[in-house]
């Protein structure tokens, strides 16, 4: 079984970042691999570590340096990564549809069973690609995976849902999209780190896959505004005039 | 307290800075091991301020404790009886950066993290880093030499103090500021002040030489089977100019932490039988291969951080030691200094066979200092042991020609041992130094010396 693990690459969630009008500042900022990929790509080595599947294949798009989330993705334990170049901003102009058809060209040449994302990205939070690539293939999906179970080519989910948790099953290939409490990461050994050089990592060219779109236009990026000091109020008259006078609520 | 002495210092400082009730925090030292009793505390918020109480107390005969961030682990910051206690808290004034120098001038009540908070912005940071930045202020750090986490790359505090502004016990403010970066012009009386603890003076100001934030940093994590291989990859990387930190742990106090961290990944399954170290690197364009493989001829059990998450982590594993020792009962606390490659050795005289209350060793082996800690479930045990194991263990460490404190200080807990370490001339020489200053002898007295 061949299992296709896309990762994005992220702001480090780790520091503070800045805002300027046309978006968040990524001028020497360090970016990591987005936290639910990650994830994604721990579960396809436990997977692997089981035996349940044989080869882990890492994809990621975006510039020269998304090259550094494809070899931590290898060092972790996947086999095999391809990195689909281009020069567009990954938090901006790399958008859900677009990513869901550039997978799916690659899902159709090289014949994945399964594919494993993480369920949205730190940076926009969209929460769609997965769903639209299953949609494109015409895939069973299911989506914020805590828990994966894959027996004689059937998938067994768990999801998080807001009521609670629902289980799922179908039959193989399809989509799962990962939670948070699927697992938590391993750190990656730097003897792993070291031999993932050696791993093979394809570059291909964006246009060689598909198009980027951009029908998605920011209009307006800002900081949250900064939290006021709130105040106690003697008794409910004072809070219906600070309601209708100050919050202008009625 | 004694109405005419409060109505004078109403005088000076203004009755909003003047504290007499709940005045525990400030009795009290961190570790609740040291507690005084005075009854008054004074924030000035000017450097005239503090002169005019000094001159006041000087020529009153009052004593005064000088205090900063009060997490000093000696209790040097803290009265012994009623002794007035000056907070610098107040003089948080950061007065300027100056980018061609790299030269900071700031007031010394200012937090550690702000300081570094405000360099942000230039790009630059302070030169010396400890796990108390959120609450230690500068002047503390200046007063103490204050040791910390990177002395291994950046070299002492002391380096780094280009000048200070400073009142002598008489009220004198003695003016030592000077943003050259050299400046050769007789004796360098601010050297005095720093490391002496508050028993020459109070520091109001400083100008600190900054250094530049280094543009990529990694943490890495190992796992060793012996001391021995602690000291051997030590001796390999310490050549290495990318070396920011270099922090040792035995298993034992990391597999009793374990459960600390339920549901979080940790770099290994800790086992009480081997040791960890935890190596940080830093530089404008770090290679990360040429250090890996340096690090790989003794060990493949390295991690390596990913994100900011990861090496948050790591480096909590190391610093949350201190306290969760302090949670298992009463801790002796000892920061020696002796030849790295003797640390086990040590420990082993101490308690042969690692037997006795539960013990851990640990810390900046990079620079030869090593910090143990012993628990005590009953205080009165502490007590009955106390006396022995220093006496045992400071005789040790002088054999050794080490140092009864690396970086924590003298305070109150180990001035009766300063003979042994410094000897009767050198000792004699400081006395005198300290009645040239002090005459009255008012300034933090009964520490140090």
């Amino acid at each position: 079984m061949k299992v296709l693990v896309a990762v994005k690459r992220v702001v480090d969630s780790g520091i503070k970042v800045r805002v300027k009008p046309d978006g968040i500042d990524l001028q020497g900022v360090k970016m990591t691999i987005n936290p639910f990929c990650e994830i994604a790509v721990e579960e396809a080595v436990r997977l692997k570590e089981k035996k349940l599947i044989a080869e882990i294949v890492a994809v990621t798009i975006g510039p020269k340096q998304g090259a550094e989330s494809l070899r931590h993705a290898l060092a972790l334990g996947a086999d095999k990564a391809i990195h689909v170049t281009t020069e567009a901003r990954i938090d901006q102009a790399v958008q859900p549809l677009d990513v869901a058809n550039i997978l799916a060209k690659l899902v159709e040449r090289d014949n994945y069973n399964l594919v494993l994302m993480g369920k949205q990205s730190i940076d926009d939070d969209f929460n769609q690609t997965g769903q639209m690539l299953a949609g494109l293939l015409d895939w069973p999906q299911a989506t914020f995976a805590s828990n994966i179970q894959i027996t004689d080519g059937i998938a067994q989910v768990v999801r998080e849902i807001d009521g609670g948790l629902q289980t799922v099953k179908f039959k193989l290939p399809g989509v799962i999209t990962c939670d948070l409490r699927l697992n938590q990461p391993r750190f990656a050994s730097v003897p792993n780190i070291m031999k993932a050089k050696s791993k093979p990592l394809e570059t291909i060219p964006l246009d060689k896959l598909g198009k980027l779109h951009n029908s998605i236009q920011i209009t307006k990026t800002e900081a949250p505004a900064i939290r006021k000091g709130g105040a106690i109020v003697e008794n409910v008259d004072v809070l219906i005039q600070k309601l209708r006078n100050e919050a202008k609520l009625f | 307290m004694n109405s005419k002495i409060k109505l004078a210092f109403e005088k000076i400082v203004g009755t909003s800075n003047i504290i007499t009730n709940d005045l525990n925090p400030f009795n009290t030292d961190w570790m609740n091991k040291y507690v005084g009793s005075s009854q008054i505390v004074l924030t000035p918020q000017t450097t005239v301020q503090v002169s005019q109480i000094l001159k006041f107390c000087n020529e009153n005969l009052l004593k005064v404790v000088p205090q900063s961030g009060n997490t000093g682990l000696v209790g040097g910051s803290v009265p012994i009886n009623d002794e007035i206690i000056i907070s610098l808290k107040k003089m948080n004034k950061i007065q300027e950066f100056d980018l061609n120098s790299a030269i900071l001038t700031s007031e010394s009540g200012v937090i550690l993290d702000n300081l570094n908070n405000y360099l942000l912005q230039y790009k630059y940071q302070m030169p010396w880093d400890l796990g108390a930045r959120g609450s230690c202020l500068l002047g503390g750090n200046i007063s103490t030499n204050a040791g910390g986490l990177n002395v291994v790359k950046h070299g002492l505090l002391r380096n780094y103090i280009l000048g200070l502004e400073v009142v002598l016990p008489n009220g004198k403010i003695l003016n030592l500021l000077n943003k050259n970066r050299k400046d050769n012009t007789g004796t360098d009386l601010k050297q005095l002040f720093i490391g002496s603890e508050g028993t020459l003076g109070i520091i109001t100001k400083a100008n600190v030489l900054c250094i530049p934030i280094p543009n990529e940093k990694k943490v890495f994590f190992l796992e060793l089977k012996s001391f021995q291989d602690v000291i051997k990859v030590l001796q390999k990387v310490k050549r290495n100019e990318q070396l920011l930190a270099f922090e040792f742990m035995e298993g034992r106090i990391l597999y009793k932490n374990m459960h600390r961290h339920n549901g979080n990944q940790l770099p290994f399954q800790f086992q009480e039988d081997r040791y960890y170290v935890l190596i940080e690197i830093s530089g404008q364009s770090i290679n990360v291969d040429s250090f890996s493989m340096d690090m790989m001829e003794f060990t493949q059990e390295i991690i390596m951080n990913q994100s900011e998450k990861e090496a948050q982590f790591l480096w909590k594993l190391r610093e949350e030691i201190a306290e969760s020792m302090g949670k298992m009962g009463y801790v002796l606390k000892y920061d020696v200094s002796i030849p790295p490659d003797k640390f086990e050795w040590l420990v082993n005289q101490i308690y042969p066979k690692r037997e006795g209350p539960f013990h851990v060793y640990y810390g900046h082996v990079g620079d030869g200092n090593v910090h143990i800690n012993i628990v005590f479930e009953q205080l009165e045990d502490l007590h009955k042991e106390e006396d022995k194991i220093e006496q045992k263990l400071f005789g040790l460490v002088k054999s050794e020609g080490g140092s009864i404190s690396a970086e924590h200080g003298i305070g109150q807990h180990k001035r009766k041992y300063m003979e042994l370490q410094k000897g009767k001339d050198v000792l004699e020489c400081m006395n005198e130094i300290k009645r040239l200053f002090d005459p009255n002898g008012i300034m933090n007295p009964n520490k140090l010396l």
